[in-house]
């Protein structure tokens, strides 16, 4: 029907147009259009100039609630993210942050999936539990941990601990968790590792069970133990997906916010983040705060780029150092 | 399956006994029901806590189980908070979101991977890359231009920004090898549009991963909270987690009130859990390795 329409028009010179023009739209070529067009106009207003216009706003001097014209301001904001105190200390706890929840949640993670992928019976329960948590709010189950299990008077944690030490017949003073600078920022660490376990222990035991069995055999045949067995065939073989929860866990505690938002926000004075006395202001938080409580958006978005180089360099050294140089 | 890893904590070679090897595996369950109490624990001091009154959640030292049973702070959450409507929020912009990704995140995985075209390179470029930059660099620019367009503090606001997803581009695209040729080049011959394809061929042919996507935008966003905090300022538009954290602050000398509002904004989605558990957890293995 459309062959002998297209056929019969062929003869005047507009019809050959039109005839061009709508062979242009039709088929694939509309297809294409109709999932190119919108996602490139998205693109652009949603990804390309807010990423590329955040750079150079980093080098002025940019406010939203300032009424003299923006300034371009070279450098500047840089140097003071690099002498900036406060900076410091937030590049300090987010290291701080990330190799605590890193290096106790996936070791503890990739123990717990070895083990689950060892029982015969039981292994949905067992998964299923561990995983509740990561399916829960961090909002809902911050207020959780702040206010029922950290809270050194009523809270759960404490209230153990005071019936362990009665028991013992022991006398030491209980913990303050949020309260005590030393030990502030790794107890919010310690909500995010409960909460995030059991989506590294599914990746793990995915990875696990890749393994094949012979692999196994092989080493024991060969005299391994089960030790030497873990080193030299579990660790190599799972080496995509330890990657691959490191790198998104770690990139993803150097952005920690609203664990950080929940649990350290001070009920009064000003609902300062990073209480008590910054001893847990991250590197988010502490952008947030100078851009919207000083409105320094043109600071913050110097903070965000030098956020953005820190990741990207972890990222690209762990992706290089854990290449596989074997094909199995 | 291959119980793997039995070898791992019991030395082959000098064939263990079977008390030896069932002793072990007692340790092994031990072990495994200690960290699934710790994991369970938390929400059942929630769920006991939003049950006790007021005097009794201020007693020290606090009691495990509810002496009185009440439901006065379910009361104040579903009323004074108004729960209804923070829930109604967060259901308008989660199901937009989810909708909306799936949709355009199979269109253009499926347009990506099956069809040249000049640009193809530098659209692909932009998404991978849009996957690495972390998103503080972008919010406040788009803060801005979401003030301009007079649209802060709005649902739209936390819609628009998440209508594609990058991750769910990249991980259909990478499904789409699942989706054969020769079935796309049997449609084409019966004489049906490229259009009609993705429709009647392709998007009924992406089930496991389109689900899997689904309940992991699902989740993203109905736990969103830094971009929602900097775009919405009036408690009517609060989403679940931005209600909650705004009374944190007023109510937090009532742990029985905070107790009660966590219940509700964590047990419908634990419900939901549970019943989809294996897609679930399956999902988790498929897009985790889909990334690298």
């Amino acid at each position: 029907m459309q062959i002998s329409k297209a056929t019969a028009a062929r003869g005047r010179p507009e019809a050959r147009l039109w005839d061009r023009a709508r062979r242009l739209l039709r088929g694939r070529n509309l297809l294409i259009l109709y999932a190119m067009v919108p996602l490139t106009i998205y693109a652009l207003l949603m990804w390309v100039i807010p990423v590329g216009s955040g750079m150079i706003i980093s080098l002025t001097d940019w406010s939203p609630m300032d009424l003299n014209p923006t300034t371009f301001v070279g450098l500047e904001n840089y140097k003071e993210v690099f002498t900036s105190e406060l900076v410091g200390k937030a590049i300090v706890n987010s290291a701080r942050y990330a190799i605590f929840t890193v290096g106790l949640g996936v070791p503890l993670a990739l123990v717990v999936a070895i083990m689950l992928n060892s029982i015969s019976r039981g292994r949905g329960l067992f998964r299923l539990l561990y995983f509740l948590p990561v399916v829960t709010q961090v909002v809902a189950v911050g207020i959780v941990w702040r206010e029922g299990l950290y809270q050194p008077r009523l809270g759960l944690l404490n209230a153990i601990l005071r019936v362990v030490r009665d028991f013992l017949g022991l006398n030491f003073d209980l913990p303050r968790y949020l309260n005590d600078p030393a030990i502030a920022l790794y107890c919010v660490g310690a909500m995010a590792v409960w909460r995030n376990l059991g989506y590294n222990v599914v990746l793990f035991m995915a990875g696990l069970s890749g393994i094949p069995r012979e692999y196994y055999e092989a080493a024991y045949i060969d005299g391994a133990g089960s030790l030497k067995a873990f080193r030299h065939v579990t660790l190599p073989l799972l080496k995509p997906t330890l990657v691959f929860v490191l790198v998104t866990g770690i990139s993803g505690a150097m952005q920690v916010f609203t664990e950080i938002y929940v649990m350290t926000t001070s009920y009064a004075s000003g609902a300062m983040m990073g209480t008590p006395a910054f001893s847990t202001l991250t590197l988010v938080p502490e952008l947030y705060q100078r851009a919207f409580r000083e409105w320094r958006f043109g600071y913050a978005s110097a903070q965000a780029v030098i956020i953005f180089v820190i990741i990207s360099l972890i990222s690209l050294f762990l992706l290089r150092a854990g290449r596989t140089r074997w094909e199995y | 399956m291959a119980n793997i890893t039995d070898k791992l904590f019991l030395r082959q070679r000098s064939r263990p006994g079977k008390l030896r090897k069932r002793l072990s595996s007692i340790v092994v369950y031990f072990i495994l029901a200690i960290g699934a109490i710790v994991s369970v624990l938390p929400f059942i001091w929630m769920i006991l806590g939003a049950f006790k009154t007021y005097a009794e959640a201020s007693r020290i030292p606090p009691t495990f189980w509810p002496q009185e049973w009440v439901l006065v702070n379910f009361d104040w959450a579903w009323n004074k908070i108004r729960f209804p409507r923070l829930f109604g929020n967060s259901m308008v912009v989660t199901v937009t979101v989810t909708a909306f990704t799936l949709y355009s995140s199979a269109l253009v995985g499926y347009v990506l991977e099956k069809f040249r075209f000049p640009g193809r390179n530098v659209i692909f470029f932009v998404v991978v890359s849009q996957m690495f930059i972390p998103g503080q660099l972008a919010m406040l620019v788009r803060w801005l231009m979401f003030q301009e367009v007079q649209l802060l503090d709005t649902l739209a606001a936390l819609i628009i920004p998440a209508l594609y997803s990058t991750f769910g581009i990249f991980l259909l695209r990478q499904y789409m090898h699942t989706v054969p040729n020769e079935l796309l080049d049997a449609a084409r011959i019966d004489g049906c549009s490229e259009i009609g394809i993705f429709h009647r061929i392709v998007l009924p042919n992406l089930g496991p991963a389109l689900s899997a996507l689904g309940i992991f935008t699902f989740l993203w966003v109905y736990n969103d909270f830094t971009w929602p905090l900097m775009a919405l300022s009036s408690v009517e538009r609060y989403t679940v987690p931005l209600g909650l954290s705004h009374y944190q602050e007023r109510y937090a000398a009532h742990v029985e009130y905070l107790m009660a509002g966590s219940a509700l904004a964590v047990i419908p989605v634990v419900l939901v859990f549970i019943v989809f558990q294996r897609r679930i957890t399956e999902g988790v293995a498929l897009t985790g390795m889909g990334e690298l």
